[in-house]
């Protein structure tokens, strides 16, 4: 292998060899004999005295070289290696080459040990963290020197190499070695130079943030004249970018730490941070308002930062003065400006760029300030708004387009930082504005941003109209005209479909003398005819659309229609004549349609490739569905209308059912249908005719593969919900062949749960949390003796031991539905009265030595994230378990098996133990959570400070 | 145990890698031969954790697919994916490990004369973001500077779990970043694109056709992203809930 590394042989097999020498390393270096090693130190050493130095060495290959040579020191360093450094010092005067492999080195010195950014195992990190403590010791003041010999010789490519290694030492060194005189004297003489000056501000930078006191911080800074340095600094972002975005981010870390420090001394006015923060302010707003997005970017840490602190300070009572108001007022100012469209800004989504995407994410990140500030200032921002606004809409015909968009931007966005219903209603600035921009005709302006920003408003805002009815009728115009679902360009016609139906949501009570006028605009688009749906299916076959499926979109928003059309029609104050004619209407051609499919077999024609018919019949099944929304809704007056939609089940749905028992679409459309249903028909007609429909259906699933099971029991699970006990015999009956089929489709849980990026285990997993799902509702609804009925207690073992395998699922979610399952069984189990669970045989050993270890388990493996939110649900069922079991009649007894079979095995002391059991008996559910999470997370701390002591 | 020096059962990854360089040779007199002289061509490593989706994202591409050419002792795929430029032909040979990543030994051996890079992760298993610093150090140290684009792959899948804020590797490191979906050829031209952009340094550069792809297996709702997005947006200015009110 040495030979091989010093061989004149080509560049990759030298490659290779060391490759293969830093495997070796890795894995086998405890099999070196002393002698082995030493003479693999001297071959290492000799090969940068005497390849590198001498002759020319590709780059890849003293990369790889370097890899090596840090890999061989992590092994032996410091015990078996102390002169490491020494031997790599003594080699730097042998000129360029060996100074380049040596700053290689450093760079996989902060690759292989030191950056945070690679994970570790915690063994690796405590040999990391031996290495580094020794390095302090010994050699880095020696190695400090070398940079600034580096440095300050200005090789053109090394100097700057060697500032870009520096930053990741200096947050581990001791800081006192680069904040020398001499070293800032030569950092500011390079800010001057082009090719330094973005390494020496990342430098700064990472002398800003090294963790220290914020005081003591403060102090260094303005010893180093870091505040000085940066007010003094000449950027142009226009030239140099990379300059003026450093010169950002370090301005930004350095107020960072000023206002930190500010917020320690009780926002004290006369400290140094304070002065030091408000002397580089203006500089922050020059920064922000950079015409470079990512140069402004960069300073709204502190922008954020600051805002908080003073809605903090208002907090504490300190009102906020007039130089921050004034700051405030600048921030909202450049906010308006950046957050202008400029000329070539491309709006049609087909063509936009990066540009456009990366502009797009900085400008929601700019309105969210500003809506922020609404909460700081609110009569502040509400002006400024106002000002904004008006000035746009009352100049449409004179101001570029963006300012009249950015106006109506800033007032749709602040609408939701008040609440709807109790201050927007009530506000008379949102009433002003609202009116301003309706009368003012903005419908009508011909750029497309503004006419998408109108409607927008319209729809946010919508309530407000109750109060101003005479502005109904225009607003209701310009949503159904050539400017809102007629308009010509694509987004406004469909982002207006979905604004009138919130629209039309808002405004029922107002809207009823209009239903008939309504439904001559809406007419037209309330068909859904052949040939969309064959145009919607060669799109989809074809590649022309990578990104959207258009067709497809505006076949999904005629549903908002049909469900706006709904909505208008179910009103209380609509004629019932009228309601009856216009329903019959917009039936009519539809169910027409249907039959004449039908009856006439035209489905009989669709192809694989173009089941035309078959996705009629479907987005027809669905148009149904969205009509019917509007229904649900209780009311004498609607009992006719939902009769409707019973003879429509059982005339044209149950038929295209039959005719159609293989296509997967038609089948998911009619189970939607039959859910509206279920909310639909009088609970008589329910429980009468769905019984039939859901053994069909499971029927269906047994003999059909697209017929999917899943949906089946989402439809069952709607039932029990409503009904309850009322179906407990339907559920008895079905319970047996469903679980036995659920269990066959997810292998009895035994998929390889690892592979969850595979699209066949996503899926198993889904029908295996609709079953848990399942189970969970039928305990939550009372119709538990299902489980234990004569007809099922048969299965019980198997569904019971499903619960404590679901509770070691990887997915979160099924986990918390398994505990949340558990919990009802235990509360039934712990009941006074006699349940089906107490009443078992043999139970209690299911709960003693299933339910409770499981308990314990699932929360101490190191996958279970303590601080996750829906773990933190988990842990809520698993404290809720525990206090039942010994809140019960039996709870001393658990209390004594807890101690004995349990809680010993967490390794903890008999006082933590008591004091659990106290919060057990006693605790209220919050604090019992939170003991319990303290519990785990103690016990797992430990756990791993034994492995690792072991190791 | 004492294993001498120089018996090192390691001597076979040498054969292997001698054998490698000696296919890659082969494989770039290939790729001469099927494209006309002065296609200008550039390669391009694909990275990232198994079953992120690499072979699927490379094998939408169709010519790609059909002209590829496979190492069989080693395992590596190159394909040529060529676009069409306004500028002109332009050709990616696109080496993919796939497979590769359980045998560590070898894989930055491929990086070698790489010109440009894609580091793919997938957006519904957060360790293999976690894995993209390990990636791209590897990738630093065998090329230099070179331009290097980050992938999320799998956005159409519904359960996202590495949110678009999470993602910010790309801004330490000043690379591009794109969310895509190769099931669905969402965005699929974009890594190129400004791949190409960089490697010719041309801003101004196009792709003048749609380069043929297979077709989507899965329609992506964009839509439906952005008004989940939105909703994002809407929860990051809501005031927090305060703390256990879940119980």
């Amino acid at each position: 292998m040495e030979r091989l590394c010093r061989a004149e042989s080509r560049p990759e097999v030298k490659f290779w060899s060391l490759q293969t020498l830093t495997q070796y390393f890795q894995q086998r270096s405890q099999l070196l004999q002393p002698n082995e090693v030493q003479l693999i130190k001297q071959g290492m050493m000799s090969w940068i005295t005497e390849i590198v130095a001498k002759r020319e060495v590709p780059s890849f290959v003293k990369g790889k070289f370097a890899q090596a040579l840090v890999i061989l020191f992590k092994t032996l360093y410091p015990t078996n290696w102390p002169t490491f450094f020494k031997d790599l010092f003594s080699t730097l005067n042998l000129g360029e080459a060996v100074v380049d492999l040596y700053v290689r080195i450093l760079e996989a010195i902060d690759d292989e040990i030191v950056t945070r950014l690679i994970d570790r195992t915690p063994e690796e990190n405590k040999r990391t963290t031996l290495i580094k403590d020794n390095m302090r010791e010994d050699c880095i003041p020696e190695m400090v020197k070398t940079w600034y010999t580096i440095i300050e010789a200005k090789h053109p490519t090394l100097s700057p190499r060697c500032l870009k290694v520096m930053p990741g030492y200096i947050d581990w060194i001791d800081i006192n070695l680069i904040t020398t005189d001499s070293f800032m004297g030569l950092f500011f003489s390079l800010m001057k130079l082009k090719e330094y000056r973005n390494e020496v501000c990342d430098c700064l930078y990472e002398i800003c943030i090294k963790g220290m006191p914020a005081v003591e911080k403060v102090n260094l800074l303005s010893r180093l004249q870091l505040p000085n340095l940066v007010s003094t600094i000449q950027y142009n972002s226009d030239e140099d970018d990379m300059f003026s975005t450093r010169v950002a981010k370090l301005t930004n870390a350095i107020c960072v730490q000023l206002l930190e420090c500010w917020e320690g001394s009780k926002y004290d006015q006369t400290s140094n941070a304070y002065i030091l923060m408000t002397n580089l302010i203006p500089l922050v707003f020059k920064l922000f308002g950079d015409e470079d997005d990512e140069t402004s970017g960069n300073v709204i840490t502190f922008i954020n930062n600051y805002m908080m602190q003073l809605k903090l300070k208002q907090k504490a009572k300190i009102p906020t003065n007039d130089i921050e108001k004034q700051h405030v007022a600048s921030m909202l100012q450049i906010i308006r400006t950046k957050c202008r469209y400029r000329d070539d800004y491309n709006f049609d989504p087909l063509q936009q760029d990066e540009y456009e995407v990366g502009f797009t994410e900085y400008r929601r990140e700019l309105l969210l300030m500003y809506k922020n500030s609404a909460r700081l200032v609110p009569d502040m921002v509400r002006e400024f708004t106002k000002g904004a606004l008006l000035h746009g809409v009352t100049n449409l015909q004179t101001v570029h387009f963006s300012e009249v968009e950015i106006g109506l931007a800033l007032f749709y966005h602040i609408g939701e930082m008040f609440n709807e219903d109790k201050e927007i209603i009530n506000d008379v600035f949102f009433q002003q504005c609202l009116t301003a921009i309706i009368e003012a005709n903005v419908s009508t302006h011909p750029h497309e941003s503004v006419q998408l920003m109108y409607f927008e408003i319209c729809g946010r805002y919508c309530k407000l109209l109750t109060l101003t009815p005479h502005l109904i009728v225009p607003v209701l115009g310009s949503f159904v005209d050539e400017r809102g679902l007629r308009n010509k360009h694509e987004t406004i016609r469909s982002r207006t479909t979905f604004l009138l139906l919130r629209l039309v949501k808002a405004l029922q009570n107002q809207l009823y003398p209009y239903v008939e006028n309504l439904y001559q605009y809406l007419k037209e688009f309330l068909i859904i005819d052949v040939a969309q749906i064959q145009s919607s299916i060669a799109l989809k076959n074809s590649q022309a659309s990578l990104n959207e499926n258009n067709l497809d979109r505006s076949l999904g928003e005629k549903l908002f229609l049909f469900e706006a059309m709904g909505n208008v029609l179910s009103n209380e104050k609509v004629v019932s004549a009228t309601r009856t004619l216009v329903l019959e209407q917009m039936l009519q051609p539809l169910l027409t349609q249907m039959d004449q499919i039908i009856s006439g077999k035209l489905y009989n024609s669709d192809t694989t490739e173009s089941p035309t018919f078959s996705t009629l019949l479907a987005y027809q099944i669905e148009a149904l569905v969205y009509l019917s929304k509007g229904f649900t809704k209780g009311g004498a007056h609607l009992i006719e209308c939902r009769s409707v939609f019973k003879k429509i089940l059982l005339h044209n749905v149950v038929a295209i059912s039959k005719a159609l028992p293989n296509q997967a679409l038609v089948a998911e459309k009619v189970i939607l249908y039959l859910h509206r249903m279920i909310s639909l028909f009088t609970d008589q007609d329910v429980l009468e005719l769905f019984p039939l429909i859901v053994s069909q259906l499971f029927h269906a699933v047994q003999i059909n593969e697209q017929v999917q099971l899943k949906d089946v029991v989402v439809l069952i699970n709607q039932l029990i919900t409503k009904y309850g006990t009322k179906c407990a015999t339907l559920i008895n009956d079905l319970l047996m062949p469903l679980v036995g089929k659920l269990f066959q489709m997810i292998d009895a849980g035994k998929y390889d749960q690892s592979l969850m990026r595979s699209e066949e285990i996503r899926q198993k997993v889904e029908l295996h949390k609709s079953y848990f799902n399942l189970i969970n509702n039928i305990l939550g609804q009372n119709i538990a003796q299902v489980l234990t009925s004569s007809k099922n207690v048969g299965q019980l073992d198997q569904i019971l031991e499903t619960l404590i395998q679901g509770c070691n699922h990887t997915s979160q979610p099924i986990v918390k539905i398994c505990f949340s399952i558990l919990n009802h069984i235990v509360k039934r189990y712990t009941c006074q009265q006699p349940t089906e669970f107490n009443q078992l045989q043999g139970f209690e050993k299911y709960v003693l030595e299933r339910i409770v270890p499981t308990c314990f388990a699932v929360p101490m493996n190191v996958e279970f994230e303590l601080g996750d939110g829906i773990n933190n649900q988990t842990l809520g069922d698993i404290a809720l378990i525990l206090k039942e079991l010994v809140r019960s009649a039996k709870g001393q007894d658990f209390v004594v098996y807890l101690m004995q079979n349990i809680l010993p095995q967490l390794n903890v002391s008999h006082q933590v133990m008591q004091i659990f059991i106290e919060n057990l008996t006693s605790a209220e559910d919050k604090v019992l959570k939170r003991v319990l999470k303290d519990l785990f997370k103690q016990c797992r701390q430990q756990q791993q400070w034994q492995q690792q002591n072991k190791i | 145990m004492n294993v001498p020096l120089h018996s090192v059962p390691d001597w076979t990854i040498i054969l292997a890698a001698l054998f490698i360089f000696h296919k890659n040779f082969q494989a770039s007199q290939h790729n001469k031969n099927i494209m006309s002289a002065d296609v200008p061509t550039a390669k391009l490593i694909l990275v990232g954790d198994g079953g992120v989706g690499k072979t699927t994202f490379v094998r939408r591409h169709k010519t790609g697919e059909f002209e590829k050419k496979y190492i069989a002792t080693v395992g590596v795929e190159v394909h040529p994916l060529k676009f069409n430029t306004n500028r002109g032909l332009l050709c990616f040979n696109v080496w993919d490990t796939a497979g590769q990543e359980k045998f560590g030994g070898l894989r930055d051996g491929y990086y070698i004369q790489g010109q440009c890079a894609i580091i793919m992760f997938d957006v519904t298993a957060r360790q293999t973001y976690r894995n993209v610093p390990t990636w791209h150090r590897d990738i630093v140290r065998v090329c230099n500077v070179i331009p290097i684009v980050l992938v999320g792959n799998k956005v159409d899948v519904m359960d996202r779990k590495v949110k678009p804020k999470q993602i910010n590797f790309h801004r330490r490191k000043n690379l591009q970043y794109y969310d895509i979906s190769a099931k669905s050829n969402y965005n699929f031209e974009k890594p190129f694109l400004w791949l190409a952009r960089k490697i010719t340094g041309d801003v101004n550069l196009r792709f003048v056709e749609d380069a043929a792809l297979e077709p989507p297996e899965v329609a992506i709702d964009l839509e439906t992203m952005k008004r989940y997005e939105e909703e994002l947006d809407i929860a990051a200015v809501a005031p927090l809930p305060e703390e256990d009110n879940d119980f």
